[in-house]
């Protein structure tokens, strides 16, 4: 009964305390009985008293006392087993714990037990059986620790690991599971079943080399990682994976290694995804991104070459005309004269695509850029056509943007270029260029509104498509590239253009970033 | 005194007729030599006696074997060769290339005409720049 108490109290505040009471109770009183008994009655972290062999109390200390909400008068002559539960009560739970001890000196348990207010505590109970020097058992020594904080937090944390488990092996999107050190799995959660196709019973205890190519194994893939997660205590990779079926996904591994508390290795975490869509994506861009330059390479070659045999058919048109005049009919100087025309307007063409192209594949230059300088260069660039048709351009104030100038420039006066080209027989063109105001600070809109022809608003989308017109030739000059290259320049700019058409002209309206963002200018 | 000649390096038989077809009705006196690239060019200056020079280059810029760029800076090493009158007629319109001949000295550049008129004028250019118009021109 004595060890007891001092096992138990071994790490109460009590202790201490008591270490130095021993010394005075040393000196001031010799009797170690006294002694013991004072000692037990003064603990009051643990409920410690004697019970008869038939389970009354005998004894009660502060502890009892203090755990229990009894005193001493209350409770000694009193039975046992008024401190367990009714449910325990009824199913004989006190006298079988006596029994136990009886019979085998020692009954140990945690559970619950009342006080005397009817409120429960979780407690730990020891109940060592007292035998007498002829072996006659002469009653039991109980000891009664409220343990009921320390089972709260082990229910927490149980709850809390039950939580965990149940998120893990609820994952889909991850393979999420355990290795041991040796490498072979301990954990398998539902995503390590939808990428790998193995249930758990079949994996578990496997190593998870199972998961690599037979090339990837020969190479020591799997113990290498292994090896490079001890050492660094964290692995990742991606590459091809082998499932259940023999089929291969292309994977993301991150293994991490686990500790236990003292800093010892215990094994491996590993995660997996399955990233082979963002693979076959990476790799369709990257395609798409080769074909791209891959085209407009070619579009610069041939463009050029293409224009030196056209440039041959027209001075040997010209040859024709000029020298044998004499041996030409009419109907012949006709033909040659068409042939010439037709050359032009495949060189218009050329000029144009190559024009276009130059647009993507040179990038801008991103400076501070008027619109208005731009505006006006545009205009100083069309003087002839500008007079010719008797057009006005009129810009209002426009803003300040980070832009390629000469895209910009290019931009304006394919507009006006347009507006003019699409004028009404009998009203001189009238082009307006103002700044709309913006809901969105970072966009500048900026309106180039004619009074042209219009057009159809069905055709609004079209009419930015390469060598897209609306029109024939005989009715319009041109090759119908200005604006698609008017699209490609605001793309090019991270902005975007939009063309409405009506009774009174075509209304653009430009849609720009102020400031450059270098992610910008991927246009499709 | 030699009369005056002209060396013509072009690998393109169609312009070589046309610059000769013009060549003719401008300047009938001129003698005219052609090279088909850079390398028989080199050939040729090595074979010319100095007094035998032409008094103007007309020189293609991307020709086989050895292009216009490689002649030229032979030709601006070469203080024989320093001196000659040259045009370089090209179809290219890189910025790069104009920038690029600008900086040699004494060397023109044309860009190959579309047109019999526009052809006439480059000539006409070349010849005025060699100093040939006048006496021997009889356009």
């Amino acid at each position: 009964m004595h060890q007891a108490v001092i096992e138990h109290g071994s790490n109460s505040p009590a202790a201490p305390a008591r270490a130095d009471q021993q010394d005075d109770f040393n000196l001031s009183l010799a009797d170690p009985d006294t002694l013991h008994r004072r000692l037990v009655e003064g603990v009051t972290d643990y409920a410690i008293y004697m019970l008869s062999p038939s389970g009354i109390v005998r004894s009660w200390n502060r502890g009892a006392q203090r755990l229990k909400g009894y005193t001493a008068d209350e409770i000694i002559g009193q039975h046992f087993s008024r401190f367990y539960p009714a449910e325990d009560q009824a199913i004989d739970r006190p006298a079988r714990a006596l029994h136990i001890s009886a019979s085998t000196g020692r009954f140990e348990d945690k559970a619950w037990r009342v006080r005397k207010d009817g409120s429960r505590f979780r407690a730990h109970v020891i109940i060592d059986a007292i035998r007498g020097e002829q072996d006659e058992l002469i009653g039991f020594a109980k000891i009664t620790s409220d343990i009921s904080k320390a089972y709260e937090q082990e229910l927490a944390l149980r709850e809390s690991e039950q939580r965990f488990r149940l998120l893990v092996s609820g994952v889909t999107d991850y393979a999420i599971y355990m290795l041991d050190l040796n490498g072979q799995i301990s954990s398998w959660n539902a995503g390590a079943e939808r990428f790998k196709g193995y249930r758990e019973e079949e994996v578990l205890g496997r190593h998870f080399s199972l998961f690599h190519s037979p090339q990837d194994i020969d190479r020591g893939m799997p113990g290498n990682a292994l090896a490079r997660t001890l050492s660094e205590g964290r692995y990742e990779a991606t590459g091809w994976r082998v499932r259940k079926d023999g089929s291969q996904f292309w994977a993301h591994v991150i293994i991490d290694l686990i500790r236990d508390e003292s800093g010892q290795p215990i094994g491996y975490a590993k995660i997996t995804r399955d990233i082979s869509e963002r693979r076959a994506a990476d790799l369709r861009l990257a395609e798409l991104t080769d074909n791209n330059r891959e085209l407009e390479r070619f579009i610069h070659i041939a463009s050029h070459d293409l224009r030196e045999p056209l440039r041959k058919v027209l001075m040997f048109s010209d040859l024709l005309i000029e020298e044998e005049r004499g041996a030409l009919s009419e109907a012949g100087e006709g033909y040659v004269r068409s042939i010439a025309s037709a050359t032009h307007r495949m060189q218009a063409l050329l000029a144009s695509l190559l024009n276009l192209n130059r647009v993507t594949s040179q990038g801008g230059s991103f400076d501070p850029c008027e619109l208005n300088h731009a505006v006006s260069d545009a205009c100083s660039d069309l003087q002839v056509k500008i007079q010719n048709s008797g057009a006005r351009v009129h810009a209002g104030p426009l803003p300040q943007i980070e832009a390629d100038m000469a895209q910009m420039r290019q931009l304006f006066q394919n507009l006006i270029e347009n507006a003019i080209k699409y004028a009404r027989r009998d009203v001189a063109p009238f082009i307006d260029i103002s700044e709309v105001h913006s809901t969105q600070t970072a966009l500048v809109v900026i309106r180039v509104q004619d009074n042209g022809m219009g057009f159809d608003n069905c055709f609004a989308d079209r009419i930015f498509e390469v060598f897209q017109r609306l029109h024939t030739r005989d009715q319009i000059e041109g090759a119908g590239m200005g604006l698609s290259i008017c699209k490609r320049i605001c793309e090019c700019h991270g902005g975007s253009i939009t063309a409405r058409g009506s009774d009174v002209g075509a209304c653009f309206e430009l849609r720009l970033p102020r400031a450059h963002q270098p992610d910008a200018g991927q246009p499709v | 005194m030699t009369p005056p000649s002209l060396l013509i390096a072009e690998d393109d038989p169609d312009d070589l007729f046309l610059i000769r077809h013009t060549l003719r009705a401008l300047a009938p006196d001129l003698a005219v030599a052609a090279v088909r690239d850079g390398v028989e060019m080199l050939e040729w200056f090595d074979d010319c006696a100095d007094t035998a020079l032409p008094s103007l280059a007309i020189v293609d810029l991307n020709m086989p074997r050895m292009d216009g760029r490689e002649v030229l800076r032979h030709m601006q090493r070469q203080p024989r060769l320093q001196s000659i009158p040259t045009c370089v007629f090209t179809t290219s319109v890189e910025r790069e290339d104009r920038a690029w001949v600008a900086h040699l000295e004494g060397v023109l550049f044309l860009t190959k005409p579309e047109s019999l008129a526009d052809m006439r004028a480059a000539i006409e250019l070349m010849l005025e720049s060699a100093g040939l118009t006048g006496g021997a021109a009889t356009a």
